[in-house]
């Protein structure tokens, strides 16, 4: 057995082993939904498709049809962020948190904007031209729009 | 002193207040610190490990700012200190104009990072990763300055692909600040070359990388693949400088050295011709010697995977960098006879290769753990180190052929004590001595192991 097998064949055993042991702590939730997304009332969309809905929380599309920015609003740490990211962006908060560091800090993207309650969070958004954000579905929404995801 | 400058920085950020992004009027202010600890039982990596070492720090804040939806303005300032490289010397570490036209089509301009492999333009941000220490075959934080960053243009995109997810691309063209001879190219080439460089000029450097990720969409089950390639090609000019204990051998006139057995050898052998023990020398001296390294291609392809499945990311990446090199040799006008009337004394060329597999898991919130296994080669030729072999000399204690190689495999403990600040333990378990240093005592051990912990705080 050669030393590049021994070495890669203990990479992928530890993997193994770990993997399994995912159910253990749970990181990620089930995409059960209840996640509304809301936008500023005057953008200019009322539904978005999921690979847009991902290339705008990851940096990748940064600004609505004409010059008008793209202004990105996650929630901090809570039950409702992490369903956001399972569903949509496929990634942990650790993830996400990680991805972005690494556009920040290469200069690539700027930063989401980072709030503490889902009323912040509608309340920003209600008040920022061309923001988005989301949050659950027993949240009041006033003054944001629905936003359809497709 | 700028070790004092550091830690008094440092810890007046940390203890403003909790660590988070701040944002004056309109510009975003982010940092990191980073303390660290590197201890190795045999041998110096990177600084004096051997007994333990705690030069080993980074620092940086950038500022960033979006003028229009479409433009994006930024800086970052940077230090670190790692043994004899950086010394917390705050350097422009990049600052940048980014216009994005469309989202397939961008333009930057400035002093920009380098995409080489997936986490090259990041390799300085602990809180991003869950080693201490990148794989070095890759990222090898000794010629940081050969890969961090280069001065001009370039573009960029993201170009949507349907079903089949989106292809991400980078084409960067312009110059590298080398940095003095303190910085990692010189020592770079000093390892390669094994002897005092004075001097280097490099010419233009052309970047490209090109990124294909999959889709949410479509194909949901392989989502969180990427695939990747990056290429690095430029050239240069390096001097250096030695002192040659030369005589000439009376039945050829060709000039020979020590060989280190008692014996001369043709310096440099040429291709057929057999060292000649047996000969009366007639001239016996040390003369000081110019070499001129043309480095007339210097190009780095690095091939990437990565796959995240939930807290699972398993990711490898293989790079080779060639290099062809021609010498010429100055004498001064005393022993211009020596020389080769303009023409290279030798041409050659050789191929690094590096690779490394690696997986990560993060159990919780707070923990997260790692393992990698990361092969460096002098030559992809001579993975054994047989041509070393011949090279080398029995006036050192060196491992005969060993430093053609480096084996690493390394685990890593990540735990985060809150979204801010970070601590990491490690320890790699090391076969071979290529680009590491004899002990105090000039003494290597081909079999070694490295410890190594680091605190880090980013906002």
């Amino acid at each position: 057995m050669s030393a590049l097998f021994k070495r890669v064949l203990w990479i992928v055993l530890t993997a193994a082993v770990i993997t399994f042991n995912s159910g253990a702590v749970p990181m990620t939730f089930a995409s059960s939904g209840n996640i509304v997304v809301i936008g500023h009332p005057n953008l200019p969309i009322n539904s978005i498709s999921k690979t847009d809905l991902k290339n705008i929380f990851t940096g990748r599309k940064i600004a609505w049809s004409g010059d008008e920015t793209i202004v990105v609003v996650i929630l901090k740490k809570s039950k409702t962020h992490d369903r956001f990211l399972s569903k949509y962006v496929n990634k942990t908060s650790s993830q996400f948190r990680s991805y972005w560091i690494r556009l920040v800090f290469s200069g690539k993207g700027v930063a989401p904007i980072s709030l503490a309650s889902e009323e912040d969070m509608v309340d920003y958004v209600s008040n920022t031209k061309g923001a988005i954000g989301y949050i659950s579905s027993n949240t009041n929404n006033t003054g944001t729009k629905i936003i359809s995801v497709e | 002193m700028k070790k004092i400058m550091f830690i008094t920085v440092s810890v007046i950020m940390i203890l403003a207040g909790s660590p988070q992004a701040y944002n004056m009027g309109g510009v975003d202010i982010h940092g990191f610190v980073s303390q660290g600890y590197l201890c190795s039982d045999d041998n110096k990596y990177m600084a004096n490990t051997e007994g333990g070492t705690t030069e080993f720090n980074e620092f940086g804040i950038n500022f960033l700012s979006r003028i229009t939806g479409k433009l994006t303005v930024g800086l970052q300032f940077f230090a670190r200190d790692l043994g004899d490289y950086g010394n917390d010397d705050l350097k422009l570490d990049w600052a940048m104009i980014s216009y994005g036209w469309k989202q397939w089509l961008g333009l930057r301009a400035g002093n920009l990072k380098i995409p080489m492999g997936f986490y090259n333009d990041t390799r300085d941000l602990d809180a991003a990763r869950v080693s201490i220490l990148l794989p070095q075959s890759i990222y090898n934080e000794t010629s940081r300055d050969i890969s961090a960053g280069l001065q001009g243009a370039g573009i960029y995109g993201n170009i949507p692909l349907g079903f089949m997810g989106n292809a991400n691309y980078q084409l960067l063209f312009g110059r590298m600040d080398t940095e003095g001879e303190n910085s990692g190219l010189y020592a770079f080439f000093r390892a390669q070359a094994q002897t005092g460089v004075t001097a280097i000029d490099m010419d233009d450097v052309f970047v490209s990388s090109l990124i294909w990720e999959t889709s949410l969409d479509r194909l949901s089950f392989v989502d969180g693949f990427r695939l990747g390639w990056s290429y690095m090609q430029t050239s240069m000019e390096m001097d250096s400088s030695l002192t040659v204990n030369f005589a000439i051998n009376e039945a050829t006139g060709m000039l020979v050295v020590p060989d280190g057995m008692g014996g001369w050898t043709p310096f440099p052998a040429p291709p057929g011709v057999q060292p000649d023990y047996y000969f009366h020398v007639y001239y016996d001296t040390d003369i000081d010697v110019d070499m001129i390294y043309d480095v007339d291609n210097f190009d780095k392809n690095v091939y990437s995977v990565e796959y995240v499945y939930k807290n699972l990311t398993l990711a490898y990446e293989h790079q080779f960098t060639g290099i062809d090199i021609s010498i010429f040799i100055d004498t001064g006008e005393e022993f211009e006879v020596f020389e080769y009337g303009g023409r290279p004394m030798l041409n050659f060329h050789y191929t690094n290769e590096a690779y490394y597999v690696s997986a990560a898991y993060r159990f919780c919130e707070w923990f997260e753990m790692g393992v990698y296994c990361s092969f460096s080669y002098y030559d992809k030729d001579d993975k054994d180190g047989e041509g070393l072999y011949e090279l080398d000399t029995a006036e050192t204690d060196r491992i005969m052929g060993a430093d053609a190689w480096l084996y690493d495999d390394c685990v890593s403990l990540r735990f985060d004590l809150n979204e801010n600040w970070t601590m990491k333990l490690e320890y790699h378990a090391m076969d071979g001595l290529f680009s590491v240093e004899p002990d105090d005592d000039g003494n290597t051990d081909k079999n070694w192991h490295m410890y190594a912990a680091k605190m880090s705080v980013s906002f």
